[in-house]
């Protein structure tokens, strides 16, 4: 009888043990995911806005002809910038980036290299939306 | 063998009581904002505002809102429905809007959602106009 009491008090020791680790599991668990997500989010700040404080670019001239406007451009940071969108007064428009020898580039503003921006709109301002969050407005 | 029985019993409620609660505590519902700004172009009357957000919680989103008042009080937001930000995941959104803003000013902006379970989250953050 004495033993079968000490087996079941064992029992009920080892039951409480697991479930108090248990437990504690998934509260350190859940604070370190908590610590870990929100130091995460604060890293991807950072270099969003390393990033854009990088991204140097530099208008050299907008000219405007029957229907569409060049925009002279010159990338003098020391990465390329990519452009998310391109806008006159505020409204959307498709574009096209040249070099200067005519060559099309994507949507990459390459270093220290000037381009031109054809865009088949007229306005009084243009504005570049960059990948990086940057938003360049010239005026024309 | 009845007492190790209730013990065993009482060991596996208690479990799944603490289980539940403790699946309870983890649905969080939290959006952070990895990057806002509020500019203003230099064509009149308009105002570029750009967001990005991301689902910091462990639940997901189906709502999501981010938006500011202009200078004439008038409320200006992205409203994306049906959004299914999962956990971990970024949201991002930008346009140009008809409004007053004046440069170095103070807006505040308003994030908003509604979690897969009906919970909302929302906060505000002040921040600076450019331009």
């Amino acid at each position: 009888m004495r033993q079968r009491k000490a087996v079941g008090e064992v029992i009920a020791v080892a039951l409480l043990l697991v479930v108090t680790a248990a437990v504690m599991t998934i509260i350190i668990l859940h604070a370190n995911d908590q610590i870990f997500s929100e130091r995460q989010t604060a890293s991807e700040a950072i270099e969003k806005s390393r990033k854009r404080v990088q991204e140097l670019v530099s208008l050299i001239g907008i000219s405007t002809n029957s229907g569409s406007m060049a925009v002279d451009l010159l990338n003098y940071g020391k990465q390329a910038v990519t452009i998310e969108k391109v806008m006159v007064d505020g409204v959307a428009s498709t574009y096209s980036i040249h070099k200067s020898d005519g060559t099309m580039l994507g949507t990459t503003l390459p270093v220290k290299e000037p381009v031109t921006i054809q865009i088949p709109m007229t306005g009084k301002t243009v504005q570049i939306l960059t990948t990086a969050g940057n938003l360049f407005d010239f005026s024309a | 063998m009845l007492l190790m029985a209730v013990a065993i019993a009482g060991g596996i409620a208690v479990w799944q009581s603490m289980n539940s609660q403790a699946q309870t505590i983890s649905k969080i519902s939290k959006l952070d904002i990895v990057d806002v700004s509020l500019s203003k172009l230099q064509v009149g009357g308009k105002a570029f505002f750009s967001v990005t957000l991301k689902n910091s919680g462990t639940i997901d989103f189906d709502t999501i809102e981010a938006g500011f008042w202009d200078d004439t009080n008038k409320y200006i937001s992205f409203v994306k429905n049906s959004a299914d930000l999962w956990p971990g995941e970024q949201w991002a959104e930008n346009d140009v809007f008809d409004a007053s803003i004046t440069p170095n000013q103070k807006y505040t902006i308003k994030i908003a959602g509604t979690a897969s379970d009906g919970s909302t989250f929302s906060m505000a953050k002040a921040i600076s106009a450019i331009g």
